[in-house]
């Protein structure tokens, strides 16, 4: 079975992490969402807005997280995916974390990151052409890393694809398939159809005693 | 190239409509978001959580509509989507968005939606028919002659219409839907 790791935490973008984790049960694989503490998550949305020179930020969807870093082990995972949005900023001070991330460098696991999701590998590697939103381009060059100028499109290095911004969740997961594909990473279609269905109706329950919901 | 028309509103689920959007971008398919107004669209965060019996709504991401429902040519599109939460209650009053949704109905082509979305098919006079959607939609459902399925985590499909609960089954519904268009020779025609 194939197994794709996400690591989130509370500001994790609503946006990136909904679309990243829904894709990847589309496909039927297993997904597991890390975070420092297993428990629901705040996301936030992030928008420019007229008159503001940076982003505004707004409470998101809650969603929970499956495990603690520390209690996965990065062995047992395919590939990992690491959204956006204002968590990455102190995910990337979280050791295990960092540590995590290593492991897919180290056996070059393919590895997807957008938006503010590159800081956490500008932690982690260097040499490698990297994008990601405008704002963290002095990162990504102070870690020995080159910053690539994309706008609208993904950047490939090796087994890391990085990509700009909301909207375009959709070309950083197509390119993201489209790298575990070459790499035969692919759930079966009976592995894919009893997966998702089994990750959906658990996501719900443990919603419903986190958050201690009717449904 | 084919086509896919998805109209929303002010109110409409960020979620459910962020995810048809971007899907069908990935997929590779034409998209026109169609709306009332060609302005920013006030999506909501659509959530049941502690202490409420009913969801909770918060602002979610803005999204710019390509076209207003009059501006729409329906026999251009290949296929509907119709994302969910309270838009849906607002937009079935709209004589031009019905119209529009007649139109796929008369003429078989399939129809995505989710959520409080099944109201428009509704109020499109779609009978007979299977559907899920949100729970508390279900007297709607069952008042307009349909029958109400207690889907869960699985798309309920009656011909060209694929219906889906809700949150997090976007990937179900969205999977079931392309399965639809796919089968029908539905493509993208990729570049």
């Amino acid at each position: 079975m194939a197994r794709i790791l996400i690591i989130a935490g509370d500001g994790s973008s609503a946006g990136h992490l909904d679309y990243a984790l829904g894709r990847m049960l589309e496909e039927g694989y297993d997904v597991t969402v890390a975070a420092p503490v297993k428990k629901p998550l705040i996301t936030v949305v992030h928008e420019m807005e007229e008159g503001i020179s940076t982003y505004v930020e707004r409470p998101g969807y809650i969603m929970n997280a499956d495990a603690s870093l520390d209690e996965i082990n990065p062995s047992t995972f395919d590939a990992l995916l690491l959204p956006g949005g204002r968590a990455p900023e102190y995910l990337r001070n979280v050791k295990r974390c960092i540590e995590v991330v290593r492991h897919f460098v180290d056996h070059d696991k393919p590895i997807g990151a957008i938006c503010h999701g590159p800081l956490i590998l500008a932690a982690a590697v260097t040499g490698k052409r990297l994008t990601g939103v405008d704002f963290i381009k002095p990162d990504i060059i102070a870690s020995g890393n080159t910053w690539v100028e994309t706008k609208s499109e993904f950047v490939v290095d090796g087994n890391i694809v990085t990509a700009w911004v909301t909207p375009f969740y959709y070309v950083w997961i197509r390119e993201f398939l489209s790298m575990l594909k070459e790499r035969g990473i692919r759930p079966s279609r009976a592995e894919r159809d009893q997966e998702s269905s089994r990750q959906g109706r658990e996501r719900v329950r443990e919603n419903a005693v986190a958050m201690g919901s009717s449904k | 190239m084919a086509r896919i028309l998805i109209i929303a509103g002010d109110c409409s689920s960020s979620a459910q409509l962020q995810y048809s959007v971007y899907r069908m971008l990935e997929e590779g398919f034409v998209v026109t978001l169609a709306a009332p107004a060609r302005k920013g669209l006030f999506t909501v965060i659509d959530q049941r959580v502690e202490g409420w019996d009913y969801d909770t709504e918060k602002r979610g991401y803005t999204l710019w509509p390509d076209a207003t429902p009059n501006e729409v040519d329906p026999p251009l599109y290949d296929a509907l989507i119709l994302p969910g939460w309270r838009a849906a209650e607002a937009l079935r009053n709209f004589p031009r968005c019905i119209k529009i949704v007649s139109h796929f109905l008369e003429n078989n082509k399939p129809i995505a939606s989710i959520c409080q979305g099944p109201r428009i098919l509704i109020a499109a006079g779609v009978k007979g028919r299977r559907m899920t959607g949100l729970d508390m939609i279900k007297p709607d459902v069952v008042a307009s002659g349909n029958t109400w399925v207690d889907a869960g985590d699985k798309a309920v499909v009656d011909g060209n219409i694929v219906t889906v609960s809700r949150r997090p089954y976007y990937y179900v519904w969205m999977r079931s839907f392309l399965s639809m268009l796919k089968e029908r020779g539905i493509a993208a025609g990729h570049a």
